[in-house]
């Protein structure tokens, strides 16, 4: 019973399960059928445990220590657009100081590999060492940059980045998705490079995502401001909550609203849908789950899907898709059939 | 933001790890994006956080020390060191660990003031902390462990010194990880928390298989009324 009692992920599953928890325990309960009493047991005596004189907050102190701590952050909130006002004149004070997040989708129909190896000698100072970081799909990873910026990158990304940055810019180059943290630095401007269009920002987080095999290149802004040009001298600024979709055929650059929750829930492993169709799907779980997804259909699926999934396993995901829009499907390593 | 209605008969959830109850827009978000919304001062996301966790810190900071005056306090001054220094803040993806490992730093340091006394003294010097009870209710499923059986664990549980009832609650009720545990309780290396957790472990073990012989013996008994 040891092994259990100790065990981080059947603590987990007792306390908070969730899809992967279960089904982890369901195939160890399979695979050791003579350890069901241990496991029924260890499960019941941890939900059993609790603390012997458990204390809540009286209704009124509840609710004074929160009104106290709101009077005090309304305040607080004055006096910083009171700092922000004495500083209007420069350019986008608020924006700058504001702690931001940025986000920066990316998408292209053409093979861009030309434009990486062409294109990194002229930014980055030759002697400069610089790192090269390839995410397979079915994978997500971090890593920290040489300033303190930390780069989440999705499946199926590479980042190219300097071991050191120069001392005046910094610069790395995307190609997939990445959701940026960059640590705040006004001497030093931050530009990633995506192909054709460059962006650049002070100190905010943005998301950045370049696959060879998609359409559009998007900017989505959820705070703070971010520059974005193209190679024709274009520049457009985006403000929060705005998204620049660069088109690579027209070459021109068109803002428009987004939905902050579809574009970067990736980043904590959040599976989004809406309103995409059945291709739009397999094309997002290809790349997420790293498997190849044939649609064997005998009448197409019209209807359109929305739906949210957190750490869970594919075939949960499946399940829950094929539910709603009606129709099965086989799982085979790495090979999945979708039919009616 | 959409203001949230604050709700004080918020379930004291197990696991801590609980969802608001209302259905405002934070029901999809992450602890990390929360946390982020609350660093570019989002008054829901502040909502959100002590709606969430006042009732836990305050049982917790209760189990430190039974000044419940103290306690009060020094969640309100956490809340308004949050707000002051939102903007410094680190990232952080489980908020809960994070209040934790900051109110009991806090707790310690107004005692020490207080009472002139070292930080670990005032901690383990009285017994009555963080006591554990085996209680058959807290059992979603029909209770197979049965009064008798939680009394085995009760009587394990007395056993432990404060600090492994301390390290043994916020593994299994609070549902921290051992890196948790070892940075709440300042321990410096998650291997003493191991150590520690599984000392404690090992005893309820030998509770646990008491258990498991009665069971047997019961089956047996069971089988013989029949032969």
């Amino acid at each position: 019973m040891r092994d259990l009692l100790r065990d981080e992920f059947f603590i987990k599953m007792v306390n908070n399960p969730n899809a992967d928890t279960k089904h982890y325990w369901k195939r160890w309960l399979e695979r050791h059928p003579e350890r069901q009493e241990d496991f029924e047991l260890a499960k019941q005596a941890i939900q059993s445990i609790k603390y012997k004189e458990s204390k809540r907050l009286l209704e009124s102190d509840y609710d004074g220590i929160f009104a106290k701590i709101r009077a005090f952050k309304k305040l607080q909130d004055e006096k910083e657009s009171n700092i922000i006002l004495s500083k209007k004149g420069k350019l986008y004070p608020s924006m700058v100081w504001a702690a931001a997040v940025i986000l920066f989708l990316i998408t292209f129909s053409f093979s861009v590999v030309y434009f990486i190896s062409e294109k990194i000698p002229d930014d980055l100072s030759l002697h400069e060492v610089l790192i090269e970081k390839n995410i397979p799909f079915g994978a997500k990873n971090t890593i920290t940059l040489a300033d303190g910026s930390v780069v989440r990158l999705n499946s199926g990304s590479q980042l190219i980045f300097p071991k050191q940055f120069s001392p005046d810019i910094r610069t790395v180059e995307l190609k997939g998705e990445a959701f940026f943290d960059v640590a705040k630095d006004e001497n030093r401007p931050f530009t990633i490079k995506t192909g054709e269009v460059s962006t650049q920002v002070l100190g905010t987080s943005f998301n950045i995502r370049y696959y060879d095999d998609e359409e559009n290149i998007e900017v989505a802004l959820v705070s703070g401001i971010v520059r974005i040009n193209d190679n024709q001298g274009n520049e457009t600024l985006l403000k929060p909550l705005e998204m620049a979709v660069y088109s690579k055929n027209a070459k021109t650059i068109e803002k428009k609203d987004f939905n902050a929750r579809l574009v970067t829930s990736w980043k904590d492993n959040i599976l989004v849908f809406e309103k995409a169709s059945i291709q739009q799907i397999t094309d997002k779980l290809e790349r997420w789950y790293n498997v190849k997804i044939k649609i064997d259909l005998d009448s197409p699926i019209i209807g359109l899907y929305s739906g949210e999934f957190k750490d869970e396993p594919l075939d949960v995901v499946l399940d829950g898709i094929g539910y709603a829009s009606g129709f099965q499907y086989y799982i085979d390593d790495k090979f999945v059939t979708i039919k009616n | 933001m959409k203001s949230i209605k604050l709700n004080p008969d918020l379930r004291f959830n197990k696991s801590g790890f609980s969802k608001p109850v209302d259905n405002s827009n934070y029901q999809s978000y992450s602890e990390r994006e929360i946390w982020i919304d609350f660093k570019e001062g989002s008054d829901s996301a502040l909502s959100y956080i002590y709606r969430n966790y006042a009732n836990h810190l305050f049982n917790y900071g209760c189990q430190i020390n039974n000044d419940e005056e103290l306690v009060r306090d020094c969640i309100q001054d956490l809340f308004i060191d949050i707000i002051r220094n939102r903007k410094n803040l680190a990232n952080v993806n489980v908020i809960k660990f994070y209040l934790f490992t900051s109110l009991r730093r806090k707790i310690l340091r107004k005692l020490q003031k207080q009472r002139n006394h070292p930080t670990e003294d005032i901690n383990y010097q009285n017994e009555a902390r963080f006591e554990i009870i085996s209680s058959p209710e807290a059992l979603m499923i029909n209770e197979q462990l049965s009064e008798e059986k939680c009394r085995l664990i009760d009587f394990a549980c007395q056993k432990l010194t404060v600090k492994q009832r301390e390290a043994v609650l916020l593994y299994f009720y609070e549902g921290f990880s051992y890196k948790q545990v070892a940075e709440i309780m300042d321990m410096g290396k998650v291997k003493s928390a191991r150590i520690l957790i599984y000392r404690a472990l090992d005893v309820l073990e030998i509770a646990l298989n008491k258990v498991k012989d009665q069971l047997f013996l019961l089956l047996l008994l069971f089988a013989n009324s029949f032969l």
